[in-house]
């Protein structure tokens, strides 16, 4: 139960680390590639539906430490990625109910289109004064950074699905199995 | 079917009390985090630089392999020696149109110390900041403080200091949305005389930046360098700022604009050097 917290806490920390320092090198057409916000994209997009609360410790933990190692206060981060932790979480609530619950056809929107809302209300609050620049972050190579970002997210969500999420309904079946004995 | 429709606006009151319970709650969490910014960032620095100095570093190692190759034919190590080359040139040009113009002393700022002007603290990159803003690992307690240029070793112009901390501080490039500096241009290929044109380089994000404030009726070509005036009275004159690569111009505007080609490089930069004495001539 707390490892997956655990987990989530010491992934999101490196990748604030590594997004800053090695993949400072491999900025594609004026596109980064922003680590953290893919993992907390992953962990909310799996989470159980109706629960809130490790959603809400996600975005916490995510917000804080991308805060920590950007020029932005503290804060910033973490109620955006609060706000689009729970959109997410109601959206899917509104979804069709697949065979599939977590299916690629609803992340790849679902990630762009947050992705896209933290990155302009992000740049908001740069201290280049970017309310007036947001309208030139749509021109300057926006669709590259989504695709760019999302490329990294499609495959990271093809690993955590194949591993993480099977893993868990092994583990869920197991309990079941084991309840009904 | 009134008690279960009273037993639902209660849910409701609650559900709202919660949320409002939870955004006082989280408004008081960031309000705390901010007053102790300072001191949490210093923190996670100190905590990090280890393993994000070796981080850059090996993205940079890597970065060096990788990006060749993608390019096919660029050769990367041959080019970067180049550009460096290039760089000492056009800053010995600076300097010595410099002296001849107004018979200033040479300065320097490499590590070997020639300089007697400045006083510089090397610091090195530790990380990339999102926009335009690097990292660097001195701090207020090796006497670095706000509004401080940071340069490298071939006196090219990288930005400011914008945000010191105890351990570390946050350089802001001059290609931030937010950095504006005044340059004076230098004619290319006229015996390296610097003519009276002045400007300003904006910053345009995504490490780019262009030159604006240049009236008209002034000649600007492909190909003129662009120096520090020392107007602004934050960085020292005549180091190296860029290359005019396209200019923009229209008639019925009263300044033209010219698109410039940086000459600093945060994939190249190991080291910076902090200015830290500079002071404007009265």
């Amino acid at each position: 139960m707390w490892i997956k917290p655990l987990v989530a806490v010491i992934l999101f920390y490196f990748s604030a680390i590594l997004q800053n320092s090695f993949f400072a090198h491999f900025i594609f057409l004026g596109a980064s590639l922003n680590l953290i916000f893919i993992f907390f994209f992953l962990f909310v997009f799996f989470e159980k539906q109706g629960a809130y609360f490790l959603p809400l410790f996600y975005a916490i933990i995510a917000g804080f430490f991308s805060d920590v190692f950007s020029p932005v206060s503290l804060g910033i981060s973490i109620v955006l990625f609060i706000i689009i932790a729970f959109s997410v979480k109601k959206i899917q609530s509104l979804l069709k109910e697949e065979k599939d619950s977590h299916p690629l056809i609803y992340f790849l929107p679902l990630f762009s289109l947050s992705f896209a809302l933290y990155s302009l209300l992000f740049h908001a609050f740069l201290p280049s004064f970017a309310f007036l620049n947001i309208a030139q972050k749509f021109s300057s190579g926006f669709i590259i950074e989504i695709i760019y970002n999302l490329f990294f997210a499609v495959l990271f969500f093809y690993i955590y699905k194949r591993y993480i999420k099977a893993g868990d309904n092994n583990r869920q079946t197991h309990l079941f199995l084991n309840e009904k004995l | 079917m009134n008690v279960s429709s009273a037993s639902s606006i209660n849910k409701k009151k609650k559900n709202y009390l919660g949320i409002l319970s939870g955004a006082i709650i989280l408004c008081i969490f960031i309000f705390i985090l901010n007053i102790l910014s300072s001191q949490i960032k210093n923190y996670f620095y100190l905590l990090s630089s280890p393993a994000q100095k070796t981080f850059f570093t090996a993205g940079e190692s890597l970065s060096g392999i990788v990006n060749p190759f993608l390019n096919i034919f660029n050769l990367a190590k041959e080019n970067e020696n180049l550009k460096k080359q290039n760089q000492n040139l056009l800053f010995q040009i600076s300097l010595l149109t410099s002296d001849k113009e107004e018979n200033k002393a040479f300065f320097d700022f490499s590590a070997s110390g020639h300089d007697k002007n400045f006083t510089t603290v090397m610091a090195s990159v530790i990380g990339l900041d999102g926009q335009d803003i690097i990292s660097v690992d001195k701090g207020s307690l090796n006497g670095i403080f706000e509004g401080m240029p940071a340069v490298n070793q071939q006196g090219v112009v990288f930005g400011k200091i914008f945000a010191v901390y105890k351990n570390f501080s946050k350089v802001m490039l001059i290609s931030n949305k937010n950095s504006v500096i005044d340059v004076k241009i230098q004619k290319n290929g006229q015996d390296s005389l610097l003519s009276e044109i002045n400007g300003a380089v904006k910053g345009s994000g995504e490490f780019s930046v262009f030159l604006d404030l240049v009236p008209v009726d002034q000649e600007l070509k492909e190909g003129d360098i662009l120096v520090t005036s020392s107007l602004e009275k934050i960085f020292p004159k005549d180091l190296l700022v860029g290359k005019i690569t396209r200019i923009e111009k229209n008639d019925q505007k009263p300044f033209q604009q010219a698109q410039v080609q940086p000459f600093f490089e945060v994939k190249n930069a190991d080291n910076l050097f902090v200015i830290t004495n500079y002071k404007q001539e009265e």
